[in-house]
C-alpha cells in the first residue's frame, strides 16, 4: 500500500483540520518533515498509528490521563457553555496494490481505503471535558482505476468491527506496524516482547493458507454431521453431540487461554517494570553502602593526615631546620673567607695556634712529651708551622669550618628532603580526603530513602509471584485443551470407524475423505512457505547488516520470527547484549528484508502458481528522528539502504539529522513540509521548501 | 466370538474397498481441491474479507462436492 494523505483534525497539538499529502511518485518516494524538538513530530507518527489501531492517550504513549483533543479545544469547551461536544478525527487514505491474476473476474482489484477513526468529546454537569467510551471507525473503498479512482464504482462504506479489522491486518497487520511506524526514537527496543509470526503470515500472504485451514477443517466436520444425519443412527448422534460439546469446551478453553496469554503480558510487564525499579534500587543500595566505606575512609584518612600533620611539623621544627635555614648564609661566608685567602689555606695544622706553638716551643717539651733540643728538625717544623697557624694564617681553620659544613649541607639536605616527603604524604591524604568528600555530596544529592527501597523490592517480589501464578495458569489451560483435543481426535475417529460401517453417506464420506487430505497438503505447504519465508527473511537481513554495519554480527530469526543477533565467540555462537546504535541498525536490516520479501512476494504474484497470491504489498516507512542513536556513517548506510528497498519513506525528524540524511536521500524527496511550533498547544503543518 | 470379530473385519474392508472404488480420491483431485479452496480465500482477502468463516466453509464444500461427484 501507499499512503497518499493524512488529514488531522484537534488530534493534539494539531489544532483544526490540517492534512498532509504524501509523495508516492515513482521517482520521488521520500517526503520529509521537518520539526523542532517538542513541535509534534511524534505525535504526528504517533497519529498514523492511532487511526489504523486505536488506543487511548496512555496506550498511545501520551501523559496518562491526559486528552487527545487538542487543549485550547479542550479550554474553549470549558469556557463556553454553548460547546458542548468536540471530535478528534485522523484519516488516512491508502492506496491498496493488491491485484488478482489473470485468470481471475477482476484482475486489477486495487481499492483505495478512506479509513477514519473519530473519538467525541463531552462535558460533565461541572464543565469537565471528558472522551465518549467508544471511538468510530469508519472505511470507505472503492475500486482504483490506475493510479487514481474509478468513477463507476460506488464507494463502499464498511462500519461491521471484523471487516475492518481484517481490512487493516491486509493493509498493515498491528503486530507488525511497529517495524513500519517508528516514533520516540526509540527504535532500538521496536519486536523485543511481541512475536510476530501472525502478522508475518498476513504480511507475506501465509494467512490465506491458515484461513484455508480453518475453513477446509470446519466443512469437514459439517461432512461429518452430514455422515452421522445420514446415517440415522443413535449411537452416532450421541458420538457426536459429545463431540460437540468437547469442541464447546475447547473454544471456552482457548478463550481462556487468551485471556491467560493476555494476563501473562500484562505481569510479564509488571515484572520488567518492577525488575527496573529493583535495579535502581540495587544501585542506591550500592550507594548507601558506599556511602558507609565513604565514611569510613574518612574518618581514617583524617586521623592520618592528624599523624601526617604531626609527622611534618616535627620535621619542621627539628634541631637541623636551623642548619638548613643557615646553610646558604654559611655557604656565602665560607666562599668570601677562601677568596681572601692565599694558597697557604690548605696547609698546616688545623687545630693549633701561634701561642700554642710558642708555648711549646718555651717549654722544649712536645705535646707527646718527646725533649725538642734532641729533635731538631721537630724545632724547625713548629717554626714552620707558625706561619700557617692562627692568627697568622685561617687555612687550617678553613679546612676544619669547610669539614663541618659539608656534614651540615648533608644533614640540611637530608632534613629538607624528609620534610618534602612528609609534605607529599600528607598532601595525598588530604587530596584523598577532598575526593571522598565530593563523592560524599554527589551522593548526598540523591534523594534516598530506605521506605522506598523496600516498597520496591516488596513489589518486584509481588510482581514475581504473579508472574509465576500467571504462567502456572497458562500451563494449566493448556493442559486441559490438549486433554480436550485428544478427546475430539478420538470421538473423531470413533465416528469415523462407525459411520464406515454404514453403506449410506458413501459420497459424504469420499467428500470427508477429500477434505482431510486437502487439509494435510495445505498444512504441509503453509509449514514449507514458512520454513521458506524464515530462511530468506534470515539470509535478507544478515545482508542488509553485513551492507550498513560495521563489525561482523550474525542473525538469527526465532521461530515466533523475532530477530536475534549473535557473535562468534571462540567458534561459539553467543546471544551478548547489544548498544542501541547497534539495535537500530539491526531493526533496520530486518525492517528492509521485510520490505523486500513483500516485493519478491509481490513479483511471484504474476506467476501462474496460487501459492504466492493474497500476500500483502509495498509497505511505506513511517519514520520519526530514526537516527538519534547511529552515528554519521550508519545513517548514510541506512538511508542507502532506504532509497534501495523502501517504495515509500516519510520521514519526521530535526533539520540537523536531515542535514545528513539529506546526502543520500535528497534527491529522492518529492514533498517537504514544516512542522511549526506556534504554541506549546499549537502546531501547524505548512509546506517546506 | 473370534468367528464374528473376523466377520465385521471383513465386511469393514469390503465396504471400504467398495467405497474407494466408487469413489477415488485421486491426487489430481487433491491438488486441483487445494488450488480452489486457496484462490478462494485469495477472493476473498482481496474483496475485503466479505464471506465470513460460515461462507467460506460453505464454499470450501461447494469445491468438495464439484470434484467428488455422485455417478
Amino acid at each position: 500500500m501507499y499512503i497518499k494523505s493524512i488529514e488531522l483534525e484537534n488530534f493534539r497539538q494539531f489544532k483544526g483540520k490540517q492534512s498532509i499529502d504524501f509523495s508516492i511518485e515513482e521517482d520521488k518516494t521520500v517526503t520529509v518533515i521537518l520539526g523542532q524538538n517538542t513541535g509534534g513530530k511524534t505525535t504526528l507518527v504517533r497519529a498514523f498509528a492511532w487511526c489504523l489501531y486505536g488506543g487511548t492517550p496512555e496506550e498511545m504513549g501520551f501523559k496518562k490521563n491526559s486528552l487527545l483533543l487538542n487543549t485550547e479545544i479542550q479550554v474553549d469547551m470549558e469556557k463556553d457553555k454553548s460547546q458542548t461536544e468536540s471530535t478528534v478525527k485522523v484519516s488516512l487514505v491508502v492506496n491498496s496494490v493488491h491485484g488478482l491474476s489473470e485468470d481471475s473476474e477482476d484482475k486489477n482489484a486495487l481499492h483505495q481505503y478512506r479509513i477514519e477513526r473519530s473519538q467525541k468529546y463531552y462535558k460533565d454537569s461541572k464543565n469537565q471535558v471528558f472522551a465518549a467510551k467508544e471511538q468510530k471507525m469508519v472505511i470507505y473503498s472503492q475500486k482504483m482505476q490506475g493510479d487514481s479512482i474509478d468513477p463507476s464504482d460506488n464507494e463502499e462504506m464498511i462500519q461491521d468491527k471484523k471487516r475492518i479489522n481484517e481490512i487493516i491486518n491486509s493493509i498493515m497487520p498491528k503486530e507488525l506496524s511497529e517495524y513500519f511506524f517508528y516514533w520516540g526514537e526509540k527504535i532500538e527496543n521496536i519486536g523485543k516482547k511481541t512475536d510476530i509470526d501472525k502478522a508475518i503470515e498476513i504480511f507475506t500472504g501465509l494467512d490465506v493458507y491458515s484461513h484455508a485451514v480453518k475453513h477446509v477443517a470446519t466443512a469437514r466436520d459439517n461432512l461429518t454431521n452430514a455422515i452421522v444425519i445420514s446415517s440415522g443412527k443413535a449411537n452416532l448422534h450421541e458420538l457426536l453431540e459429545k463431540k460437540k460439546r468437547e469442541e464447546t469446551r475447547l473454544s471456552g478453553l482457548e478463550r481462556q487461554l487468551q485471556t491467560a496469554k493476555d494476563g501473562l503480558k500484562y505481569y510479564q510487564e509488571q515484572k520488567d517494570k518492577a525488575d527496573q525499579e529493583y535495579f535502581q534500587i540495587r544501585d542506591e543500595e550500592k550507594q548507601v553502602e558506599r556511602r558507609k566505606e565513604l565514611l569510613s575512609d574518612k574518618n581514617r584518612l583524617e586521623a592520618k593526615s592528624e599523624i601526617k600533620n604531626g609527622q611534618f611539623l616535627k620535621q619542621f621544627n627539628n634541631k637541623k631546620s636551623s642548619i638548613f635555614f643557615v646553610q646558604k648564609k654559611a655557604s656565602e661566608l665560607l666562599d668570601m673567607v677562601k677568596e681572601n685567602q692565599n694558597e697557604k689555606q690548605d696547609i698546616g695544622w688545623s687545630n693549633i695556634t701561634v701561642s700554642a706553638i710558642n708555648e711549646i716551643l718555651e717549654k722544649g717539651v712536645c705535646v707527646c712529651g718527646r725533649k725538642l733540643s734532641d729533635h731538631p728538625e721537630a724545632i724547625k717544623h713548629l717554626k714552620e708551622q707558625e706561619a700557617y697557624a692562627l692568627p697568622n694564617a685561617l687555612g687550617g681553620y678553613i679546612s676544619k669550618i669547610e669539614s663541618i659544613y659539608t656534614y651540615a649541607s648533608k644533614d640540611a639536605f637530608n632534613y629538607v628532603e624528609q620534610l618534602k616527603n612528609d609534605y607529599v604524604e600528607y598532601d595525598e591524604v588530604m587530596n584523598e580526603i577532598k575526593s571522598v568528600e565530593s563523592e560524599l555530596e554527589d551522593l548526598a544529592r540523591q534523594n534516598i530513602d530506605p521506605e522506598e527501597f523496600e516498597r520496591r523490592k516488596q513489589n518486584r517480589i509481588q510482581a514475581e509471584e504473579n508472574l509465576g501464578q500467571a504462567h502456572n495458569k497458562k500451563g494449566a489451560i493448556e493442559e486441559q485443551i490438549n486433554q480436550a483435543k485428544d478427546n475430539i481426535k478420538n470421538l473423531a475417529k470413533e465416528i469415523d470407524a462407525e459411520s464406515a460401517k454404514e453403506n449410506r453417506g458413501q459420497l459424504l464420506r469420499a467428500r470427508k475423505k477429500l477434505a482431510e487430505r486437502v487439509l494435510e497438503t495445505i498444512k504441509k505447504q503453509k509449514n514449507e512457505q514458512s520454513e521458506e519465508m524464515r530462511n530468506e527473511l534470515r539470509s535478507y537481513t544478515q545482508n542488509y547488516l553485513n551492507q550498513i554495519y560495521k563489525g561482523k554480527r550474525f542473525i538469527e530469526i526465532t521461530n515466533g520470527f523475532r530477530i536475534k543477533v549473535k557473535n562468534e565467540v571462540n567458534g561459539i555462537m553467543r546471544e551478548n547484549e547489544t548498544s542501541p546504535g547497534l539495535e537500530t541498525v539491526k531493526n533496520f536490516a530486518f525492517v528492509a528484508a521485510l520490505i523486500t520479501i513483500a516485493k519478491d512476494v509481490a513479483a511471484k504474484k504474476n506467476e501462474s502458481s496460487a501459492d504466492s497470491e493474497g500476500a500483502s504489498e509495498p509497505y511505506p516507512l513511517v519514520l520519526d528522528a530514526p537516527f538519534s542513536q547511529t552515528d554519521e556513517e550508519h545513517v548514510l548506510n541506512i538511508c542507502k539502504l532506504i532509497t534501495q528497498v523502501a517504495e515509500q519513506t516519510i520521514l519526521v525528524m530535526m533539520e540537523k539529522d536531515w542535514n545528513i540524511a539529506n546526502r543520500i536521500l535528497g534527491s529522492s524527496v518529492g514533498k517537504y513540509y514544516v512542522i511549526n511550533k506556534k504554541s506549546e498547544t499549537y502546531s501547524v503543518i505548512g509546506s517546506g521548501v | 466370538m473370534n468367528y464374528r470379530i473376523q466377520r465385521k473385519s471383513i465386511e469393514k474392508m469390503m465396504n471400504m474397498t467398495n467405497e474407494e472404488e466408487k469413489y477415488p480420491i485421486t491426487d489430481e483431485m487433491v491438488q486441483q481441491a487445494v488450488d480452489k479452496v486457496k484462490k478462494a480465500e485469495i477472493v476473498n482477502k482481496i474483496f475485503g474479507y466479505k464471506l465470513d468463516a460460515t461462507q467460506m466453509a460453505d464454499q470450501v464444500n461447494g469445491i468438495l462436492d464439484e470434484i467428488v461427484r455422485p455417478k
